[in-house]
């Protein structure tokens, strides 16, 4: 077990410095940004001052050393545009996205995992028809859509919510809404396979056999075998959520790291967009380290060799 | 990001709900724009939200801009060129910060020597670098050293030129870094959150006699809502009070909202259609004169102007603002025909047609109804519309054949804030004209204004003529706010909220 735990966080370490090197890469190939930083009305001069001012002069490798000796060292560098250190920058918009990703996907799940257990247990039924129909339609209508509907419905219509903001606790259902819905189907799909699956499995007969009531052999013995793989999707949906809400933050401009991200790409403020990136590449390499080793703990065939 | 197609549907629901309760009764103006300002100050943004909200709210600038033009005295009482190169200002002696501490000549002198030191970095350079330093004559008279003759100081000295308190961006270059985040304007800064919010309160301490007047709301609000669609909504469910730059699609199903005034009012910013003339890898067919000719002959401005851009946008021509110093008005008078175009393009060998590649920054749309008319005479556009830092690079590389550009000279109304940017020689220059380009610089440095209008108006006919630029239409601003708030807006794109305030009830 200790062994496979070494080697998935190798692993993630590996991947890390990979999107490093990409972010890095990228962002750089994406927009000069001594010419970003001179802006609309600079002459050449003025962007060569800041090219050598800023060190951006400098070959690219160089560049990305000096960088990442910092990174390591705890210093993500200093905003361009906020004139203070991007870790201020990014700590700060931290709790909103955490709040939202949180909430949303707690949304998903407590909607998702019952669903999908009455639609497993009578395939084909209404409940199950509801279900699926509830499924497609989260994974065909855009976020975004669901979102601006909220705000007609229930801002502007009905004037129950506000329309953006991220100051009080109302402000924060219509996007957890928005965004769970779009989180649910998958986990609502699985735990549906899961369940059809294991209902049909020896073991589930031998304890119907045993004359088991049934909500011990549904909730006992079926679904914690159902629910296995729903451990490593949900890790990748939670990932999805902290760092995918770009849209939903920015409709509602909440004050989170995806709206921070899209703010630091139209300013073109590229140590807080290299920042926010390797954040987010943290959290989904935590989350699936972590849903790997609760996998190889739940069942010990995945542990291999 | 816009998620526009939404809004008409939006605003449709809307139309049956009329906006929730002002924030009259609280005498508060709340407003919002996509802007997200990450500092304080006007000198480390580019937003003309930081620069009016705070360079204007909270800050005083030496002398202050009317709606028409006109300096009036503000923080100085009163000013006068001693040379090209130097001007002098007496300053007022009765002024407090909003923390009480006199206003003194040592703030002003600071503040110029800081924003004029290229290490310090302010964002738009052009805005300051023309300045050598200031220095203190005596007590109240600053005195103001041009590193060149700049006829256009005043206009940025009574917009932009905030004056801020001595230190305050201390060593860190933060804004209120020595712990004074104060200013001399009619409101004083309450509340501040990067990127999302600014309340600013009213300064009771305000001078009297200011052109600006006493202040006419308790507190204005400003927040950052980086979506058009949030926007609107907010505004018909009384969220805030006021926002601009409505797509025009948007505004007119707004219009019909009860309590809500809208207005589109025509800007200073231009578009322009801006020809390649440097020679290009593979050939350049816009050196030709009879292609230009027929580029600006295929286009259909007025169409685009009534079909696209909607209310408050006028065709233009000539390659500036009507208003601006050194404009002349028709500078060229080629209008839409697409026979002769096509006839040009035969003439010039290409009437099997042609393929260009052009880049822009602003719309979308406009720029697929230009590369449209285009089309339609055998010019095919290859067409790319990015950001502005992206689209300025393919020109500064040369890998575009035209640019439909705009520019907003910072409503600095004067045309080197506009042509002196494009046709000076420098790598903005398509056009790469020694003659236009010494006539702007002459007319740049010089104090006479005849002798400086002689040297614009050959610039601006040899533009049009020649067609360097074609010039296409002025940008409006779509205006939407409560009707129970007076406001008026100007061609400067400067809302002015200290002469706006909330109807007698």
């Amino acid at each position: 077990m200790l062994r496979f735990i070494f080697r998935r966080a190798a692993v993630g370490v590996l991947v890390l410095v990979a999107v490093a090197i990409l972010t890095f890469a990228l962002t750089n190939a994406a927009v000069d940004p001594a010419r970003a930083i001179a802006g609309d009305s600079a002459t050449a001069d003025d962007i060569r001052a800041i090219r050598e001012l800023y060190g951006f002069d400098r070959p690219l490798h160089i560049q990305f050393l000096a960088w990442a000796q910092d990174i390591i060292q705890g210093d993500l560098g200093q905003s361009y545009r906020q004139r203070r250190p991007v870790s201020d920058v990014v700590l700060e918009r931290l709790p909103v996205t955490m709040i939202l990703g949180a909430t949303a996907f707690l949304l998903a799940v407590v909607v998702a995992i019952p669903l999908g257990i009455l639609a497993g247990l009578k395939p084909n039924s209404w409940i199950d028809r509801c279900a699926l129909t509830i499924a497609v339609l989260g994974q065909a209508v855009p976020n975004f859509w669901l979102a601006l509907m909220g705000i007609v419905i229930f801002s502007v219509q009905l004037r129950l919510l506000p329309a953006s903001g991220s100051g009080t606790w109302q402000s924060f259902v219509l996007p957890s809404v928005a965004l769970a819905y779009y989180a649910m189907p998958t986990l609502m799909r699985l735990t549906r396979a899961g369940m059809i699956d294991t209902l049909q499995s020896d073991y589930v007969r031998t304890a119907r056999a045993k004359g088991l009531l049934p909500p011990q052999v549904v909730l006992k013995h079926a679904l914690r075998n159902a629910i296995l793989p729903l451990v490593s999707v949900s890790a990748v949906q939670l990932g999805m959520m902290l760092g995918g809400s770009v849209v939903i933050e920015t409709i509602f401009a909440m004050q989170g790291i995806g709206y921070l991200a899209w703010e630091s790409i139209t300013m073109s403020d590229p140590p807080v967009v290299q920042a926010i990136v390797l954040t987010i590449a943290s959290f989904y390499v935590v989350l699936t380290f972590s849903a790997d080793v609760i996998n190889a703990w739940l069942d010990p065939r995945l542990r291999g060799s | 990001m816009k998620f526009k197609f939404l809004l008409t549907a939006a605003v449709a629901v809307a139309l049956q709900a009329a906006p929730g309760a002002a924030q009259q009764s609280e005498n508060t103006l709340r407003w919002t724009s996509e802007a997200s300002l990450t500092t304080i100050d006007p000198y480390f943004n580019y937003h003309r939200e930081a620069m009016l909200l705070n360079g204007q709210l909270v800050w005083d600038t030496l002398a202050y801009k009317t709606a028409d033009g006109e300096y009036l005295p503000l923080l100085a009482t009163e000013w006068e060129w001693i040379d090209d190169q130097t001007l002098e200002f007496k300053l007022r002696d009765d002024v407090k910060w909003h923390d009480g501490e006199p206003f003194t000549i040592e703030d002003a002198v600071y503040t110029f020597n800081y924003i004029s030191t290229p290490e310090n970095g302010v964002n738009v350079q052009s805005n300051v670098n023309w300045i050598e330093s200031a220095e203190a004559v005596d007590e109240t008279t600053l005195r103001l050293n041009l590193k060149k003759p700049f006829p256009a100081a005043m206009e940025y000295i009574s917009t932009l030129h905030a004056i801020l308190p001595d230190g305050f961006f201390g060593d860190t270059g933060q804004a209120g870094a020595n712990g004074r985040l104060v200013g001399t304007g009619p409101y004083k800064v309450a509340d501040f959150v990067q990127g999302d919010r600014i309340r600013v309160e009213a300064f009771d301490g305000y001078f009297a006699d200011s052109p600006k007047g006493m202040p006419t709301f308790d507190a204005i609000v400003y927040r950052t809502i980086p979506d058009t669609s949030t926007q609107i909504a907010e505004l018909l469910s009384g969220g805030v009070d006021w926002i601009w730059r409505v797509p025009p699609d948007q505004a007119e199903p707004m219009s019909g909202v009860p309590d809500i005034t809208v207005s589109a009012d025509e800007t200073m910013r231009i578009s322009f259609l801006s020809m390649n003339l440097r020679d290009m890898e593979g050939g350049n067919p816009m050196q030709d004169a009879k292609v230009r000719e027929a580029v600006a002959l295929a286009i259909d401005r007025q169409t685009i102007v009534d079909q696209v851009i909607g209310e408050g946008s006028t065709v233009i021509n000539s390659p500036c603002f009507r208003t601006q110093f050194g404009c002349i008005e028709n500078a060229t008078d080629i209008g839409y025909d697409p026979e002769k175009a096509k006839e040009l393009l035969a003439e010039a060998g290409y009437g099997d047609g042609m393929t260009v590649r052009m880049t822009s920054y602003r719309s979308r749309e406009w720029t697929e109804a230009v590369s449209g008319y285009l089309a339609n005479v055998g010019i095919n556009v290859e067409a790319s519309v990015l950001d502005y830092a992206n689209a300025r690079e393919r020109v500064v590389n040369n890998e575009v054949n035209m640019m439909l550009g705009d520019w907003g000279s910072y409503g600095v109304n004067d045309v080197s804030a506009l042509l002196n940017n494009f046709f000076t020689l420098s790598e903005d220059d398509m056009a790469q004209d020694e003659a236009v380009s010494e006539a702007l610089l002459a007319a740049a440095q010089t104090a006479d204004p005849d002798a400086r209008m002689e040297q614009y108006e050959f610039a601006v006919n040899e533009i049009a003529d020649k067609l360097y630029w074609y010039p296409m239409w002025t940008h409006p601003t779509t205006y939407a706010y409560n009707s129970n708030l007076e406001f008026e807006s100007h061609p400067d794109e400067n809302p002015r909220f200290f002469m706006s305030k909330w109807a007698d009830e």
